[in-house]
Protein backbone atom coordinates (compact mmCIF):
# COMPACT_ATOMS: atom_id res chain seq x y z
CA UNK A 1 0.00 0.00 0.00
CA UNK A 2 2.45 2.53 1.13
CA UNK A 3 5.10 1.67 -2.22
CA UNK A 4 1.26 2.51 -4.42
CA UNK A 5 0.88 5.87 -2.51
CA UNK A 6 4.75 6.72 -2.99
CA UNK A 7 4.08 6.09 -6.73
CA UNK A 8 1.15 7.87 -7.06
CA UNK A 9 2.45 10.96 -5.37
CA UNK A 10 5.52 10.66 -7.54
CA UNK A 11 3.37 10.61 -10.78
CA UNK A 12 1.31 13.45 -9.74
CA UNK A 13 4.12 15.46 -8.51
CA UNK A 14 6.77 14.87 -11.63
CA UNK A 15 4.83 13.81 -13.91
CA UNK A 16 4.24 14.88 -17.49
CA UNK A 17 0.80 16.09 -18.59
CA UNK A 18 2.01 15.20 -22.53
CA UNK A 19 -0.05 15.86 -25.43
CA UNK A 20 3.85 15.47 -27.35
CA UNK A 21 6.41 15.11 -26.00
CA UNK A 22 9.86 14.28 -27.85
CA UNK A 23 11.42 12.79 -25.40
CA UNK A 24 9.88 9.35 -24.68
CA UNK A 25 11.53 6.12 -23.13
CA UNK A 26 11.28 4.39 -26.68
CA UNK A 27 12.28 6.98 -29.06
CA UNK A 28 15.56 8.55 -29.74
CA UNK A 29 16.13 11.98 -30.77
CA UNK A 30 19.31 14.35 -31.79
CA UNK A 31 19.14 18.16 -32.37
CA UNK A 32 22.49 19.70 -33.93
CA UNK A 33 24.03 22.97 -32.57
CA UNK A 34 25.66 25.13 -35.18
CA UNK A 35 28.74 26.86 -34.22
CA UNK A 36 31.44 28.44 -36.45
CA UNK A 37 35.09 27.24 -36.79
CA UNK A 38 36.22 30.74 -37.19
CA UNK A 39 33.92 33.11 -35.44
CA UNK A 40 34.37 35.89 -37.31
CA UNK A 41 31.79 34.52 -39.56
CA UNK A 42 29.57 35.44 -36.63
CA UNK A 43 26.09 37.04 -38.12
CA UNK A 44 26.63 35.39 -41.32
CA UNK A 45 22.77 35.32 -43.16
CA UNK A 46 22.77 31.45 -43.24
CA UNK A 47 20.05 29.69 -45.58
CA UNK A 48 19.57 25.76 -46.68
CA UNK A 49 20.76 24.61 -44.11
CA UNK A 50 21.13 20.75 -43.76
CA UNK A 51 21.55 17.71 -42.26
CA UNK A 52 22.25 14.47 -43.67
CA UNK A 53 22.53 11.07 -41.75
CA UNK A 54 21.10 7.68 -41.97
CA UNK A 55 20.14 7.66 -45.48
CA UNK A 56 18.07 10.81 -44.26
CA UNK A 57 18.18 15.15 -45.15
CA UNK A 58 16.39 17.45 -44.03
CA UNK A 59 16.89 21.08 -45.16
CA UNK A 60 15.78 24.53 -43.30
CA UNK A 61 15.66 27.93 -44.23
CA UNK A 62 17.50 29.65 -41.09
CA UNK A 63 19.44 28.57 -37.83
CA UNK A 64 16.32 29.40 -35.54
CA UNK A 65 14.51 26.33 -38.00
CA UNK A 66 17.34 24.01 -37.71
CA UNK A 67 17.73 24.35 -34.24
CA UNK A 68 13.79 23.55 -33.44
CA UNK A 69 13.99 20.49 -35.12
CA UNK A 70 15.35 17.07 -34.49
CA UNK A 71 16.53 13.97 -36.01
CA UNK A 72 14.55 11.08 -35.05
CA UNK A 73 17.03 8.10 -35.48
CA UNK A 74 17.96 4.96 -33.88
CA UNK A 75 19.94 4.08 -31.27
CA UNK A 76 23.66 4.24 -32.20
CA UNK A 77 26.48 6.21 -33.71
CA UNK A 78 26.17 9.13 -36.52
CA UNK A 79 28.80 11.05 -38.21
CA UNK A 80 25.80 13.75 -39.36
CA UNK A 81 26.76 15.75 -42.24
CA UNK A 82 25.72 19.89 -41.88
CA UNK A 83 26.09 21.93 -45.39
CA UNK A 84 25.04 25.80 -45.03
CA UNK A 85 24.45 28.00 -48.25
CA UNK A 86 25.21 25.07 -50.99
CA UNK A 87 22.38 25.48 -53.46
CA UNK A 88 22.07 25.00 -56.75
CA UNK A 89 21.11 29.56 -57.52
CA UNK A 90 24.60 29.69 -56.44
CA UNK A 91 26.46 26.82 -58.43
CA UNK A 92 27.11 24.43 -56.39
CA UNK A 93 26.05 20.54 -56.92
CA UNK A 94 25.91 18.50 -54.57
CA UNK A 95 26.23 14.57 -55.02
CA UNK A 96 26.14 11.38 -52.76
CA UNK A 97 22.94 12.71 -50.44
CA UNK A 98 21.07 11.49 -49.09
CA UNK A 99 23.20 8.43 -48.89
CA UNK A 100 22.46 5.19 -47.10
CA UNK A 101 22.41 3.54 -43.64
CA UNK A 102 25.40 2.25 -44.03
CA UNK A 103 27.22 5.39 -42.97
CA UNK A 104 28.71 8.83 -43.94
CA UNK A 105 27.88 8.74 -47.79
CA UNK A 106 30.72 9.64 -50.01
CA UNK A 107 29.55 13.35 -50.31
CA UNK A 108 31.11 15.57 -53.11
CA UNK A 109 30.41 19.00 -54.04
CA UNK A 110 31.45 20.97 -57.53
CA UNK A 111 30.30 23.83 -59.07
CA UNK A 112 28.67 24.32 -61.97
CA UNK A 113 31.14 27.01 -63.02
CA UNK A 114 34.11 26.91 -61.44
CA UNK A 115 34.29 30.99 -61.92
CA UNK A 116 30.75 31.58 -60.48
CA UNK A 117 32.52 33.46 -57.35
CA UNK A 118 29.97 32.15 -54.89
CA UNK A 119 29.38 33.58 -51.73
CA UNK A 120 30.43 31.55 -48.97
CA UNK A 121 29.85 27.94 -48.02
CA UNK A 122 29.85 26.03 -45.22
CA UNK A 123 29.95 22.53 -44.00
CA UNK A 124 30.77 20.76 -40.93
CA UNK A 125 30.56 16.76 -39.05
CA UNK A 126 29.37 15.98 -36.13
CA UNK A 127 29.78 13.46 -34.62
CA UNK A 128 26.35 11.71 -32.17
CA UNK A 129 26.07 8.71 -29.97
CA UNK A 130 22.29 8.88 -29.65
CA UNK A 131 20.57 7.03 -27.03
CA UNK A 132 16.84 5.52 -26.36
CA UNK A 133 15.09 7.89 -24.62
CA UNK A 134 17.71 10.44 -24.36
CA UNK A 135 17.88 13.66 -26.34
CA UNK A 136 21.42 14.21 -27.55
CA UNK A 137 22.77 17.61 -29.01
CA UNK A 138 25.05 17.56 -31.33
CA UNK A 139 27.82 20.73 -31.89
CA UNK A 140 28.78 20.90 -35.62
CA UNK A 141 31.62 23.75 -36.28
CA UNK A 142 31.25 24.74 -40.01
CA UNK A 143 33.93 25.44 -42.08
CA UNK A 144 34.46 27.61 -44.76
CA UNK A 145 34.16 25.58 -48.17
CA UNK A 146 35.70 28.15 -50.95
CA UNK A 147 39.16 29.42 -50.68
CA UNK A 148 39.28 33.49 -51.11
CA UNK A 149 41.94 34.57 -53.42
CA UNK A 150 43.02 38.29 -54.00
CA UNK A 151 45.68 39.36 -56.01
CA UNK A 152 47.00 43.35 -56.13
CA UNK A 153 49.70 44.50 -58.64
CA UNK A 154 50.38 47.81 -57.92
CA UNK A 155 52.13 50.52 -60.17
CA UNK A 156 50.67 49.29 -63.45
CA UNK A 157 51.17 51.40 -66.37
CA UNK A 158 48.04 53.13 -68.05
CA UNK A 159 47.18 50.85 -71.24
CA UNK A 160 48.19 47.75 -69.64
CA UNK A 161 46.51 44.29 -70.21
CA UNK A 162 46.97 41.57 -67.50
CA UNK A 163 45.14 38.55 -68.07
CA UNK A 164 45.00 36.09 -64.75
CA UNK A 165 44.79 32.29 -65.22
CA UNK A 166 45.13 30.11 -62.67
CA UNK A 167 46.14 26.32 -62.97
CA UNK A 168 45.25 23.12 -60.25
CA UNK A 169 42.04 24.69 -58.76
CA UNK A 170 40.08 21.17 -57.68
CA UNK A 171 37.23 20.25 -59.35
CA UNK A 172 35.47 19.23 -56.67
CA UNK A 173 35.35 18.55 -52.65
CA UNK A 174 34.83 15.56 -50.31
CA UNK A 175 33.16 16.81 -47.99
CA UNK A 176 33.40 13.43 -45.58
CA UNK A 177 36.66 13.01 -47.11
CA UNK A 178 39.29 13.38 -43.62
CA UNK A 179 42.97 14.70 -44.38
CA UNK A 180 46.20 13.28 -42.64
CA UNK A 181 45.18 15.38 -40.04
CA UNK A 182 41.76 13.90 -39.43
CA UNK A 183 40.32 17.05 -40.73
CA UNK A 184 36.79 16.52 -42.74
CA UNK A 185 37.40 18.31 -46.58
CA UNK A 186 38.96 17.15 -49.28
CA UNK A 187 39.81 18.83 -52.77
CA UNK A 188 39.42 15.99 -55.29
CA UNK A 189 42.18 15.02 -57.70
CA UNK A 190 40.85 16.33 -61.01
CA UNK A 191 40.78 19.96 -62.01
CA UNK A 192 38.80 22.27 -63.97
CA UNK A 193 41.32 23.34 -66.14
CA UNK A 194 43.08 26.94 -66.32
CA UNK A 195 40.94 29.61 -64.85
CA UNK A 196 40.95 33.37 -66.60
CA UNK A 197 40.11 35.03 -63.31
CA UNK A 198 39.40 38.91 -64.10
CA UNK A 199 37.95 40.26 -60.52
CA UNK A 200 39.57 39.57 -56.95
CA UNK A 201 38.83 38.92 -54.57
CA UNK A 202 37.43 35.23 -55.53
CA UNK A 203 35.82 32.92 -54.13
CA UNK A 204 37.22 29.37 -55.58
CA UNK A 205 38.03 25.65 -55.10
CA UNK A 206 40.92 24.73 -53.40
CA UNK A 207 44.18 23.55 -55.30
CA UNK A 208 43.71 19.63 -56.12
CA UNK A 209 45.18 16.96 -54.46
CA UNK A 210 48.58 15.31 -55.25
CA UNK A 211 49.72 18.89 -56.60
CA UNK A 212 52.14 20.85 -54.18
CA UNK A 213 51.42 24.01 -55.86
CA UNK A 214 49.13 26.99 -57.03
CA UNK A 215 50.16 28.45 -60.16
CA UNK A 216 48.93 31.78 -61.23
CA UNK A 217 49.69 32.47 -64.82
CA UNK A 218 49.94 36.37 -65.62
CA UNK A 219 49.87 37.77 -69.11
CA UNK A 220 50.94 41.15 -69.62
CA UNK A 221 50.29 43.16 -72.56
CA UNK A 222 51.90 46.70 -72.34
CA UNK A 223 50.26 49.74 -73.74
CA UNK A 224 52.91 49.59 -76.56
CA UNK A 225 52.09 46.14 -77.01
CA UNK A 226 54.48 44.09 -76.10
CA UNK A 227 53.78 40.85 -74.34
CA UNK A 228 55.29 39.13 -71.43
CA UNK A 229 54.48 36.27 -69.28
CA UNK A 230 55.34 35.66 -65.55
CA UNK A 231 54.22 32.89 -63.90
CA UNK A 232 53.83 32.92 -59.80
CA UNK A 233 54.71 29.34 -58.17
CA UNK A 234 52.51 29.37 -55.05
CA UNK A 235 51.54 27.50 -52.05
CA UNK A 236 48.95 24.97 -52.24
CA UNK A 237 45.24 26.62 -51.61
CA UNK A 238 43.56 25.17 -49.03
CA UNK A 239 39.86 24.24 -47.96
CA UNK A 240 38.70 27.30 -46.45
CA UNK A 241 41.18 29.55 -46.23
CA UNK A 242 41.89 33.45 -48.07
CA UNK A 243 44.92 34.11 -49.54
CA UNK A 244 46.51 37.50 -50.48
CA UNK A 245 49.04 38.25 -53.29
CA UNK A 246 50.75 41.68 -53.40
CA UNK A 247 52.50 41.98 -56.27
CA UNK A 248 54.77 45.70 -57.61
CA UNK A 249 54.16 45.89 -61.71
CA UNK A 250 58.29 46.83 -61.61
CA UNK A 251 59.20 44.09 -59.88
CA UNK A 252 57.82 41.31 -62.18
CA UNK A 253 59.96 38.83 -63.48
CA UNK A 254 59.27 35.79 -66.09
CA UNK A 255 59.36 33.39 -63.12
CA UNK A 256 58.50 34.22 -58.95
CA UNK A 257 58.36 31.44 -56.21
CA UNK A 258 55.54 32.85 -53.59
CA UNK A 259 55.63 31.74 -50.03
CA UNK A 260 53.60 31.85 -47.62
CA UNK A 261 53.04 34.63 -44.02
CA UNK A 262 50.53 34.46 -42.03
CA UNK A 263 48.14 37.19 -41.36
CA UNK A 264 45.95 35.28 -39.28
CA UNK A 265 44.50 31.58 -38.31
CA UNK A 266 42.61 31.54 -41.69
CA UNK A 267 44.44 33.88 -44.09
CA UNK A 268 47.88 33.67 -45.70
CA UNK A 269 49.80 36.16 -47.30
CA UNK A 270 52.04 35.48 -50.01
CA UNK A 271 55.07 37.01 -50.82
CA UNK A 272 57.77 36.87 -53.57
CA UNK A 273 60.69 35.19 -52.34
CA UNK A 274 62.32 35.47 -55.52
CA UNK A 275 63.51 33.83 -58.76
CA UNK A 276 64.52 30.30 -59.32
CA UNK A 277 65.57 29.29 -62.56
CA UNK A 278 64.71 25.80 -62.91
CA UNK A 279 61.50 25.36 -61.29
CA UNK A 280 59.69 22.71 -60.84
CA UNK A 281 55.91 22.78 -59.87
CA UNK B 1 15.63 22.21 4.29
CA UNK B 2 14.27 18.57 3.79
CA UNK B 3 15.48 17.18 6.94
CA UNK B 4 14.29 20.43 8.70
CA UNK B 5 10.75 20.50 7.54
CA UNK B 6 11.11 16.58 8.06
CA UNK B 7 11.99 17.49 11.58
CA UNK B 8 9.26 20.16 12.00
CA UNK B 9 6.44 17.77 11.00
CA UNK B 10 7.67 15.32 13.30
CA UNK B 11 8.15 17.39 16.26
CA UNK B 12 4.71 18.67 15.68
CA UNK B 13 3.46 14.86 15.52
CA UNK B 14 4.74 13.82 18.66
CA UNK B 15 3.48 17.16 20.13
CA UNK B 16 -0.05 15.81 18.79
CA UNK B 17 0.46 12.38 20.32
CA UNK B 18 1.40 14.26 23.35
CA UNK B 19 -1.36 16.57 23.60
CA UNK B 20 -4.05 13.75 22.49
CA UNK B 21 -2.54 11.42 25.56
CA UNK B 22 -2.63 14.17 27.75
CA UNK B 23 -6.30 15.56 27.04
CA UNK B 24 -7.57 11.78 26.83
CA UNK B 25 -10.49 11.41 29.26
CA UNK B 26 -11.43 15.48 29.06
CA UNK B 27 -14.74 15.84 27.53
CA UNK B 28 -15.09 18.61 25.39
CA UNK B 29 -18.68 20.74 24.78
CA UNK B 30 -20.38 20.30 21.80
CA UNK B 31 -19.48 22.43 18.58
CA UNK B 32 -21.34 25.57 18.76
CA UNK B 33 -21.41 28.12 15.92
CA UNK B 34 -18.57 29.78 16.67
CA UNK B 35 -15.92 32.22 14.54
CA UNK B 36 -12.61 31.15 14.76
CA UNK B 37 -9.22 32.76 13.65
CA UNK B 38 -6.04 30.90 12.99
CA UNK B 39 -2.07 30.89 11.26
CA UNK B 40 -0.86 28.57 8.60
CA UNK B 41 2.66 28.24 7.69
CA UNK B 42 4.62 25.20 5.79
CA UNK B 43 6.27 24.39 2.76
CA UNK B 44 5.37 25.14 -1.12
CA UNK B 45 6.01 23.55 -4.66
CA UNK B 46 4.97 25.10 -8.02
CA UNK B 47 4.50 22.77 -11.15
CA UNK B 48 3.97 24.36 -14.55
CA UNK B 49 6.57 23.60 -17.55
CA UNK B 50 9.15 23.82 -14.70
CA UNK B 51 8.73 22.04 -11.60
CA UNK B 52 9.77 21.88 -7.74
CA UNK B 53 9.98 18.26 -7.41
CA UNK B 54 12.00 17.37 -10.32
CA UNK B 55 13.31 13.63 -10.72
CA UNK B 56 17.01 14.67 -9.52
CA UNK B 57 15.28 16.46 -6.21
CA UNK B 58 13.18 18.26 -4.05
CA UNK B 59 13.22 21.99 -4.26
CA UNK B 60 11.72 23.52 -0.96
CA UNK B 61 10.01 26.63 -0.85
CA UNK B 62 7.81 28.08 2.44
CA UNK B 63 4.12 29.32 2.88
CA UNK B 64 2.64 31.34 5.68
CA UNK B 65 -0.68 32.92 6.12
CA UNK B 66 -3.84 33.50 8.38
CA UNK B 67 -7.04 32.76 8.01
CA UNK B 68 -10.58 32.98 9.66
CA UNK B 69 -14.10 31.50 9.46
CA UNK B 70 -17.23 30.67 10.75
CA UNK B 71 -18.11 26.96 11.64
CA UNK B 72 -21.86 26.31 11.61
CA UNK B 73 -21.59 22.92 13.29
CA UNK B 74 -18.90 20.01 13.63
CA UNK B 75 -18.95 18.79 9.62
CA UNK B 76 -19.11 22.20 8.44
CA UNK B 77 -17.60 25.54 8.68
CA UNK B 78 -16.54 28.47 5.56
CA UNK B 79 -13.38 29.92 5.99
CA UNK B 80 -10.97 32.88 4.21
CA UNK B 81 -8.14 33.29 4.04
CA UNK B 82 -4.65 34.52 2.49
CA UNK B 83 -0.97 33.21 1.96
CA UNK B 84 1.99 34.30 0.87
CA UNK B 85 4.27 31.81 -0.59
CA UNK B 86 7.84 31.72 -2.58
CA UNK B 87 9.17 28.59 -4.23
CA UNK B 88 11.99 27.28 -7.19
CA UNK B 89 11.09 25.63 -10.04
CA UNK B 90 13.40 23.91 -12.50
CA UNK B 91 13.27 21.64 -15.58
CA UNK B 92 12.24 17.79 -15.54
CA UNK B 93 14.55 15.45 -17.08
CA UNK B 94 12.68 15.11 -20.55
CA UNK B 95 12.73 18.83 -21.23
CA UNK B 96 16.56 19.23 -22.27
CA UNK B 97 15.79 22.01 -24.13
CA UNK B 98 17.86 25.45 -25.14
CA UNK B 99 16.18 29.03 -24.57
CA UNK B 100 17.05 31.81 -26.43
CA UNK B 101 16.99 35.43 -25.00
CA UNK B 102 13.91 36.15 -26.64
CA UNK B 103 12.47 33.07 -24.69
CA UNK B 104 11.57 30.81 -27.81
CA UNK B 105 12.11 27.26 -27.09
CA UNK B 106 14.45 25.14 -29.40
CA UNK B 107 15.90 21.70 -29.25
CA UNK B 108 19.65 23.31 -29.79
CA UNK B 109 20.94 26.49 -29.60
CA UNK B 110 20.52 28.71 -32.07
CA UNK B 111 23.66 30.10 -34.69
CA UNK B 112 24.29 33.43 -33.08
CA UNK B 113 21.80 34.07 -30.77
CA UNK B 114 22.66 34.14 -26.76
CA UNK B 115 20.24 31.63 -24.68
CA UNK B 116 20.70 28.76 -22.13
CA UNK B 117 19.73 25.43 -21.68
CA UNK B 118 16.81 24.79 -19.68
CA UNK B 119 18.86 22.90 -17.09
CA UNK B 120 21.04 26.08 -16.35
CA UNK B 121 17.53 27.94 -15.75
CA UNK B 122 15.69 28.20 -12.68
CA UNK B 123 11.43 29.74 -12.33
CA UNK B 124 11.44 31.75 -8.83
CA UNK B 125 8.48 32.11 -7.72
CA UNK B 126 6.67 34.45 -5.04
CA UNK B 127 2.48 34.25 -4.84
CA UNK B 128 0.02 35.21 -2.58
CA UNK B 129 -2.96 33.70 -2.43
CA UNK B 130 -7.03 34.72 -0.93
CA UNK B 131 -8.90 32.16 -0.32
CA UNK B 132 -12.56 31.04 0.38
CA UNK B 133 -12.97 27.28 0.97
CA UNK B 134 -15.15 25.35 2.82
CA UNK B 135 -14.40 22.73 4.91
CA UNK B 136 -16.12 19.94 5.93
CA UNK B 137 -14.74 17.29 8.51
CA UNK B 138 -16.06 14.12 7.09
CA UNK B 139 -15.01 12.32 10.19
CA UNK B 140 -17.41 13.89 12.59
CA UNK B 141 -20.21 11.86 10.13
CA UNK B 142 -18.53 8.86 11.44
CA UNK B 143 -17.09 9.17 15.18
CA UNK B 144 -18.47 10.17 18.53
CA UNK B 145 -19.28 13.85 18.77
CA UNK B 146 -16.49 13.44 22.11
CA UNK B 147 -13.92 12.59 19.42
CA UNK B 148 -10.96 15.03 19.18
CA UNK B 149 -9.81 14.46 15.69
CA UNK B 150 -10.97 15.53 12.37
CA UNK B 151 -10.22 14.71 8.54
CA UNK B 152 -11.46 17.77 6.64
CA UNK B 153 -12.22 18.10 2.86
CA UNK B 154 -12.21 21.71 2.05
CA UNK B 155 -12.93 22.81 -1.58
CA UNK B 156 -10.94 26.37 -2.40
CA UNK B 157 -11.48 29.08 -5.11
CA UNK B 158 -9.05 31.56 -4.90
CA UNK B 159 -7.38 35.12 -6.28
CA UNK B 160 -4.05 34.11 -7.01
CA UNK B 161 -1.19 36.63 -7.79
CA UNK B 162 2.03 35.02 -9.15
CA UNK B 163 5.38 37.37 -9.85
CA UNK B 164 8.81 34.78 -11.47
CA UNK B 165 12.29 36.27 -11.80
CA UNK B 166 13.70 33.73 -14.10
CA UNK B 167 17.29 33.13 -13.06
CA UNK B 168 20.19 32.10 -15.97
CA UNK B 169 23.99 31.35 -15.35
CA UNK B 170 24.29 35.04 -16.61
CA UNK B 171 21.64 37.62 -15.76
CA UNK B 172 17.90 37.72 -14.00
CA UNK B 173 15.34 38.03 -16.13
CA UNK B 174 11.59 39.76 -14.84
CA UNK B 175 8.18 38.84 -15.71
CA UNK B 176 4.74 40.99 -15.06
CA UNK B 177 2.95 40.26 -12.16
CA UNK B 178 0.19 37.99 -13.14
CA UNK B 179 -3.66 37.37 -11.76
CA UNK B 180 -5.15 33.61 -11.67
CA UNK B 181 -8.23 32.41 -10.86
CA UNK B 182 -7.62 29.46 -8.60
CA UNK B 183 -9.56 26.34 -8.17
CA UNK B 184 -8.42 23.53 -5.98
CA UNK B 185 -8.62 21.96 -2.55
CA UNK B 186 -6.97 21.37 0.95
CA UNK B 187 -7.14 18.23 2.69
CA UNK B 188 -6.16 18.01 6.51
CA UNK B 189 -5.94 16.06 9.55
CA UNK B 190 -6.78 18.10 12.93
CA UNK B 191 -6.93 17.83 16.15
CA UNK B 192 -8.66 19.46 19.07
CA UNK B 193 -6.11 20.13 21.92
CA UNK B 194 -8.52 22.16 23.96
CA UNK B 195 -12.23 23.94 23.78
CA UNK B 196 -10.59 26.59 22.00
CA UNK B 197 -7.54 25.16 20.26
CA UNK B 198 -6.89 22.97 17.25
CA UNK B 199 -4.18 22.31 15.32
CA UNK B 200 -3.80 20.31 12.11
CA UNK B 201 -1.55 19.11 9.13
CA UNK B 202 -2.70 20.26 5.79
CA UNK B 203 -2.03 19.71 1.88
CA UNK B 204 -3.37 22.21 -0.34
CA UNK B 205 -3.40 21.81 -4.29
CA UNK B 206 -4.37 25.18 -6.67
CA UNK B 207 -4.93 24.86 -10.14
CA UNK B 208 -4.05 27.94 -12.32
CA UNK B 209 -6.53 29.52 -14.80
CA UNK B 210 -4.69 31.68 -17.44
CA UNK B 211 -1.15 31.88 -18.27
CA UNK B 212 1.39 29.87 -16.93
CA UNK B 213 2.79 31.26 -13.73
CA UNK B 214 6.58 29.92 -14.57
CA UNK B 215 6.75 32.05 -17.75
CA UNK B 216 8.78 28.80 -19.36
CA UNK B 217 7.65 28.66 -23.34
CA UNK B 218 4.87 26.09 -23.33
CA UNK B 219 5.22 23.15 -24.22
CA UNK B 220 4.32 19.46 -23.78
CA UNK B 221 3.49 19.90 -19.93
CA UNK B 222 0.22 21.25 -19.25
CA UNK B 223 -0.13 21.97 -15.45
CA UNK B 224 -0.48 25.04 -13.71
CA UNK B 225 -0.33 24.14 -10.22
CA UNK B 226 0.57 25.57 -6.67
CA UNK B 227 0.96 23.14 -4.02
CA UNK B 228 1.24 23.71 -0.14
CA UNK B 229 1.31 22.26 2.71
CA UNK B 230 1.87 22.89 6.68
CA UNK B 231 0.82 23.53 10.12
CA UNK B 232 -2.60 24.79 10.83
CA UNK B 233 -3.27 26.14 14.32
CA UNK B 234 -6.98 27.52 14.89
CA UNK B 235 -8.44 29.57 18.09
CA UNK B 236 -12.12 30.18 18.84
CA UNK B 237 -13.73 33.12 20.00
Amino acid sequence: MRKYAIALATLLLTGCYHEFHEITADRSSVAVALQWEQPEDAGTFLHNITFSADGITRSFDTPREASAEQLQLPDGEYDILVTANMTEADSFILSGLPGTKAGLPDVRVSLRNPLANPAQAWYGISHASVQKGKATVAEAKLQRLMCTLTVNIANVPAGTTIIHTLANVAKEVRLTAQDDAGRYGVPGTETVGKLTVDTYPINLFPTVSGKGRSLLTLEIITAAGSELTVLCDAPRMEVGKSYILELDYTKLQPYMYITPYSISAWEDGWTVSGEILNSQE
Amino acid sequence: MAKLFTGRVLATLLLLAAVAQGARGQALAPVERSWYVGVQGGTSFGQGTFRSITEQKVHWGLQGGLFGGYRFNRLLSVELGARYGAQSQYALDCCPYWMSEEEVRYMAPVLDEHGWYYKDLRAATQWGKLALQANIDLLSLLAKPSCRWSLTLSPQISAVTTSTRLITPDREIPHERQWHLGLGGEAGIGFQISQSVGVALYGSITCLTGERFDNIPIHAHKSNLLWDAGLKLTFGL
